[in-house]
């Protein structure tokens, strides 16, 4: 029915969700899946990121391009400094207290967001105009968002893989004990995986910023279904993430496509739910060992 | 719909002692002496009972903090900007009014909570307040079984059918009446209706619906879209599939603020004309960047824009306090007249006592405000204003299109019954669900 | 009258007497409280109720969940349904508030069995839950259309749910005084039950579960089946406290269900101290207090205050309020030792010595994914006293353990305990049929006294007898006089002796012991030999071990694994003779194992 110019825009519209999805869930799933850590602060880190993003391009002038790339490096410093004033001297501790601690961080950085900026302040359109597909017409920026995911995903199996960080990173998430014993700087590198994760999480919240409205609350929206994402991914949590990523931004997606936006959500939630009864490890949970 | 309503016809007990319902038993265990030694005891319930000669109190219930706090700042600065102008002119019926402000924090409950304080509170003659049907739907019963008068300064879906509760905003038919009528004119005879999941965005689209049929053009799709989605690439996609000359946009909050901009990053706004009767409460054309959001056409009764006398009075005294401040929109404006219609009709009755005040306020007195000339309508409760067209220009400002001069309000529910608060329904005090 | 002052004073030991003395006080009060007072004391009752039982749920029993909020949202959604249509005929909301209560139940009952059933973990339990709760959200506020009504009663979408009735005993609603002073009996009432409940045998074992759900396994308890209770108990007690929030307000919206209402449970409990239950009324006093207070030197800083608030708890104050306090009178009270209902030394000559039991495996085989592990095991234990099962690192001894307690499913062969088939039972029906499991690491309970920890394993069901006598083996250790330390303060060697005493108060028939001297001094190591020896008088003990001088010392006969088959049995003195034995010991390639 819907043709092939409608096909192609179908197949690209959920791949634009998917990617959402992803970016938006990324930095969770580092600090989840190396750490063990929930940080609940993650919607502020996005929130943090896309307001970077529309500053820089809005007071500094910066083209939008660039401006993003400004939105890792402030959630970076950020994540450092919380890294070290409230998750390390949680180390040891339960890991409901440092869910409960990163929670207690949401409120005061959502409060502060308030403060500075204010329940509505001007954000920024999405650059590169639109491209015409058949009789549709489609945002040239809601195509760069995938290219932007598999590049982010393909450079961090890289780090991953091939650095001395990522080796000591997964080293020390599977065994901190022996990691520590064999002499790896466990804290160093725990410091610079929650950076990373932090990082994540702020370039996604900066390469969605032209296409959502940027508020105080803009990162809490994306809160819930980042946590799914990353829970029904499993143990390898950059292609577990992947793979859940693709499976619920598609499903949803889809669904919303063929019915409506409600559906779409609804879908979306009930395959959650089915994956964490049906795979309570996970998607990746049968894997051996991966990213 | 609500029997418990319903069936409470209330009688004001005058002033001696509280108001009671009859039909329930409400606080016959205790003594009203009792109640009142008690909260003369204790501090912030009781208020000196001896500075009631020269003082009226009245209230105001807005999210000053939270969510919903874009809305009630203005509204909270608006509603103490009045009671000053009406105390420094000689306040009502010579006596000062002394404004309880009630920050709800966004907070369903704490609407609950305040409405029954004040309930309980004699002291407290009317209030002007609540942001969302929701609070409203919260606060409103309370207030009226306990004998309060309710102004709600917003604009609403209708359907309610209270004795003691004015609708200071305009409704569903006064605003999308103007859209459809210019989109058919000036856009084309195709609609798409993308609407918020929620009470108002159903009956928002009802209205839509029945309002094009009328006027000869058609509904192309209707799609309902929960509040928490900001994704909306598949409503875009079907927008695209459906080709609509004309969008109608009962969309809400912040996530929804997302459609506009996707809409235009799809190049959408190039062919399609969006009009819409919720853009711009949420200063959504300050957030949207002004290439999203040229062209949208959006009908209120008060823009900052309005030249009258009296509006550049309102702005500049608004300014002066608030130098700051966002731009005002239509709530803030509602609250002023709502505490200037009260003023009016208190010094017509020549008491606060409700029912002639209600009395006198379904008499219809003028009020030349700063959306220009208002009068209530006495069945609906509702008032009889201008509605303006405008469009937002390419400078994040709204520009008037059109006036439509004295606009009535619907006494009518969408799908369901009238009411008629000086006729058959005198007494009811409910909320009438509409049907679609 | 010396009898009821006792009874008295047992109440006040488990801090049942003070409850009712305050409620008494507040309803005394009631009268001469402003309706602004009683309204908000109302609201932070209903608050209270449902952090009440997160602080079961999670204070007491270990589960964080964030779910409770859900639990007291549904309770409030069909307290409302109900109410609206059942009130006008029958003048009484009681009913409504029940089945609320009933309603979250259910759906605890659900959640719980989806979640602890498909063993679902520590912090993916919290993220289910809160995910559940976030759902509910969606789900609620998508009810907008005029479609979704319970009879008179519409859903109203984001709107929610206006004019509910409130409490109403039969004769109309309740005034706001009658409702807070409902709310006080009904939150005195709850917080009785639980505190009952939490002191009684029931709480000793949530109590084992927050501590060591796998020991409580492995003596036999049904794990998942007391934390489904637990987390049931709390969802009713939530959704009681929904009820009342949605009769107080009369009103009900799905803001119940977000997400800074889903961490406000969290703070109160953190903040009043989740290990005790009446903290969870301290901590929504306290927090919700400053935040009344707060707001009128900062206005509008709610979240930041919150914020704080929870971070400071977390990290400098992480016990809360009310534990830090009771610590106080705890310290003077040390002088008589508490607990004393627990008996741990029983008569001489009572019955509960066990028979000597039979494990049997019969061509035993488990492959993981490709590699197979174990192949081919056949082993009976039970002819002599004691055996031995030994082997190089990745021989496959682990998995047999393993197999042998349930922990891993067999993908081939037979497993009979005292001639019955165990080859499919999880691990605590073993427990129960006769089999008592130590693992490697010491499993006991860190954070209970050495004699709450044998009470608990006492207590654990069993198939067969009565409980053993733990007496021995403490009076054989260096335990008899430290039983009222916790178990935390005990030395390693300590800590394993423990924990056999805590299996032969269970009264196994079949000991398994994992590494039984792991860590141990010579010392400690020698007095253990004795006690394993002592103990296979009547019991028949399987020990695995890789330390030989303890194979040694023990004497029995051993049995050798080797790359998952069994490769020698026999004599310790013959095995260690073996040339063979020995090359496989020291990593030589000339075996005949191939």
């Amino acid at each position: 029915m819907p043709g092939l110019d409608g096909t192609a825009v179908i197949a690209l519209s959920v791949l634009t969700s998917i990617s959402i999805l992803l970016l938006t869930s990324l930095g969770l799933a580092v600090i989840f899946g190396l750490m063990r850590i929930v940080n609940m602060a993650h919607g502020e880190f996005l929130m943090i990121g896309a307001f970077t993003t529309t500053v820089l391009v809005r007071s500094a002038g910066l083209p939008v391009w660039l401006a993003v790339l400004g939105a890792p490096l402030t959630c970076a410093l950020l994540g450092a400094a919380v890294e070290v004033l409230f998750i390390r001297p949680l180390y040891g501790r339960r890991l409901v207290e440092t869910l409960l601690a990163t929670f207690g961080l949401s409120l005061i950085l959502y409060q502060a967001a308030i403060d500075i900026f204010g329940q509505s302040s001007p954000g920024i359109g999405a650059p590169g105009g639109f491209v015409e597909i058949g009789r549709y017409t489609v945002s040239t920026y809601s195509l760069f968002l995938p290219a932007a995911a598999a590049a982010i995903v393909a450079l961090l199996y890289l780090v991953f893989k091939r650095t001395r960080y990522g080796l000591l990173a997964r080293a020390a998430a599977q065994n901190p004990d022996m990691a520590a014993a064999l002499g790896v700087p466990v804290r160093r590198v725990n410091l610079l995986t929650f950076v990373l994760g932090c990082a994540l999480a702020g370039l996604g919240g900066g390469l969605i910023s032209p296409i959502v409205a940027v508020s105080p609350g803009v990162g809490q929206s994306y809160v819930g279904q980042a946590f799914m994402t990353v829970v029904t991914g499993g143990p390898a949590f950059l292609l577990g993430t992947l793979c859940s990523s693709v499976l619920l931004g598609g499903v949803a997606n889809v669904v919303s496509q063929m019915f409506t936006n409600l559906w779409g959500l609804s879908a979306l939630l009930v395959v959650a739910i089915l994956l964490v009864r049906l795979l309570p490890h996970g998607l990746s949970g049968g894997w051996t060992r991966g990213l | 719909m609500n029997d418990k309503d319903n069936g409470t016809a209330l009688v004001p007990a005058g002033c001696a002692g509280e108001q009671v319902a009859p039909g329930t038993d409400r606080r016959e265990f205790l003594k009203a002496s009792m109640a009142v030694a008690g909260g003369a005891l204790l501090a912030g319930a009781g208020l000196a009972r001896a500075a009631r000669s020269d003082t009226i109190h009245v209230a105001s219930m807005f999210d000053v903090t939270g969510g919903l706090s874009i809305y009630g700042q203005p509204e909270m600065s608006v509603s103490r900007l009045a009671i000053e102008h009406i105390n420094k002119a000689g306040g009502v019926l010579g006596r000062k009014l002394e404004l309880h402000e009630y920050d709800t924090q966004s907070k369903i409950e704490l609407y609950s909570r305040y409405a029954q304080e004040i309930g309980a509170n004699d002291d407290i003659a009317v209030v002007v307040g609540c942001i969302t049907g929701a609070s409203r739907e919260a606060a409103r019963p309370i207030l009226s079984k306990n004998g309060k008068l309710l102004f709600f300064p917003s604009v609403d879906e209708g359907g309610e059918c209270d004795k003691f509760t004015f609708m200071q905003g305009s409704d569903c038919l006064q605003m999308e009446s103007p859209l459809v009528n210019w989109a058919m004119k000036n856009a084309g005879k195709t609609f798409y209706v993308a609407a918020a999941d929620y009470v108002y965005g159903h009956v928002a689209t009802a209205w839509t619906k029945s309002l094009v049929e009328k006027a000869g053009g058609s509904i192309v799709g209707t799609e309902f879209i929960p509040l928490d989605v900001s994704d909306f690439g598949a409503t875009i996609r079907k927008i695209q599939t459906a080709k609509p000359a004309v969008i109608m946009s009962n969309l809400v909050g912040g996530n929804h603020m997302a459609f506009y901009r996707q809409f235009a990053a799809a190049g959408l706004n190039r062919s399609i004309r969006i009009v819409s009767p919720s853009f711009g409460l949420g200063n959504e054309q300050q957030v949207l960047s002004p290439e999203e959001t040229k062209g949208i056409v959006v009908a209120y009764s008060y823009f900052e824009t309005l030249g009258n006398a009296e509006n550049k009075a309102f702005v500049a005294a608004y300014r002066k306090a608030h130098p700051d401040a966002g731009p005002l929109m239509d709530l803030p404006a509602q609250v002023w007249n709502g505490w200037h219609q009260w003023k009016a009709a208190v010094e017509k009755a020549g008491t606060t006592e409700i029912g002639k005040v209600v009395a006198a306020m379904e008499s219809g007195i003028p009020f030349q405000g700063p959306s220009g000339r208002i009068v209530m309508d006495g069945p609906s409760h509702r008032n009889i204003q201008d509605i303006n067209l405008a469009t937002v220009d390419g400078k994040r400002q709204f520009k008037i299109l059109q006036t439509f001069k004295q606009v009535p309000p619907s006494r009518q529910v969408v799908g369901s019954a009238s009411c008629d608060l000086t006729g058959k329904d005198k007494d009811s005090h409910r909320m009438i669900m509409p049907k679609m | 009258m010396p009898k009821a002052a006792q009874m008295l004073r047992q109440l006040a030991g488990c801090g049942l007497a003070w409850a009712p003395v305050l409620a008494a006080a507040a309803l005394l009060a009631a009268p001469s409280l402003s309706t602004a007072t009683l309204l908000k004391s109302t609201l932070w009752l209903s608050f209270g109720i449902v952090a009440l039982s997160l602080a079961l749920v999670w204070g007491v029993a270990g589960i964080f969940s964030f779910g409770q909020n859900a639990f007291f949202g549904i309770g409030g959604y069909v307290f409302a349904v109900t109410a609206i249509n059942v009130f006008p005929a029958t003048g009484e909301t009681l009913t409504a508030m029940a089945l609320g209560a009933c309603a979250a139940a259910a759906f605890a009952a659900i959640l719980g069995y989806v979640t602890f059933y498909g063993r679902v973990g520590d912090v993916y339990l919290a993220i289910v839950t809160l995910s559940v709760t976030l759902i509910l959200y969606t789900v609620m506020s998508s009810t907008a259309g005029p479609e979704y009504h319970i009879g008179q009663a519409q859903l109203g979408g984001f709107n929610g749910m206006p004019s509910v009735p409130g409490i109403a005993l039969g004769s109309g609603e309740l005034g706001n005084r009658q409702t807070f002073a409902f709310a006080v009996c009904l939150a005195a009432a709850l917080y009785m039950l639980l505190r009952f409940l939490a002191s009684g045998r029931y709480g000793r074992i949530l109590a084992g579960l927050r501590e060591n759900e796998l020991r409580m396994e492995l003596l036999g308890y049904d794990v998942r089946l007391h934390k489904l209770a637990a987390f049931v108990i709390g969802g009713t007690v939530a959704g009681l406290g929904g009820a009342l929030f949605a009769a107080w307000g009369t009103f009900i919206n799905p803001a119940v269900f977000s997400l800074p209402q889903a961490a406000l449970v969290a703070i109160w409990v953190m903040v009043g101290g989740r290990t005790s239950l009446a903290g969870a009324f301290v901590g929504v006093v306290v927090v919700q207090w400053i935040c009344d207070q707060a707001d009128k030197v900062v206005a509008q800083q709610t979240p930041l205050i919150l914020g704080v608030m929870l971070v400071a708890t977390v990290l400098a104050f992480p016990s809360g309020i009310v534990p830090s306090l009771s610590r106080l009178p705890a310290r003077w009270r040390k002088a008589t030792p508490a607990g004393n209902d627990v008996h741990v030394a029983r008569p001489a000559g009572a019955p509960g010595a066990a028979a000597r039991g039979r494990l049997v495996a019969q061509h035993l085989g488990k492959r993981f994914g490709g590699s197979v592990v174990l192949e081919d095991v056949s082993l009976s234990f039970g002819e002599a006293g004691i055996d031995a099962v030994i082997g190089p690192n990745g021989a496959g001894k682990s998995t047999l353990f393993g197999l042998l307690t349930g922990r891993h499913a067999a993908t081939q062969g037979r497993i009979e305990l005292n001639g019955a088939d165990i080859t499919r039972l999880p691990a605590f029906r073993r427990a129960r049929a006769g089999l008592g499991i130590k693992l490697q690491v010491p499993g006991i309970f860190l954070g209970l006294t050495v004699r709450e920890n044998i009470a608990l394993a006492r207590l654990a069901p069993r198939a067969h007898g009565g409980a053993g006598d733990a007496s021995a083996v403490l009076a054989a250790t260096s335990l008899s006089g430290k039983q009222d330390l916790p178990a935390s303060a005990l030395s390693h060697g300590e800590q394993q002796w423990l924990e056999i005493a805590m299996i032969v108060a269970q009264n196994p028939s079949v000991m398994l012991l994992d590494e039984p001297a792991a860590g141990m001094t010579r010392d400690e190591r020698n007095r253990t030999v004795e006690l394993i020896r002592t103990l296979s008088t009547q019991r028949t003990i399987v020990v695995v071990e890789h330390d030989m001088d303890f194979i040694r010392a023990l004497g029995a006969p051993v049995a050798m694994l080797h790359r998952g088959v069994v490769f020698r049995r026999g004599a310790f003195a013959a095995l260690s003779s073996d040339p063979e034995v020995r090359d496989v010991y020291l990593g030589r390639r000339r075996h005949a194992g191939n």
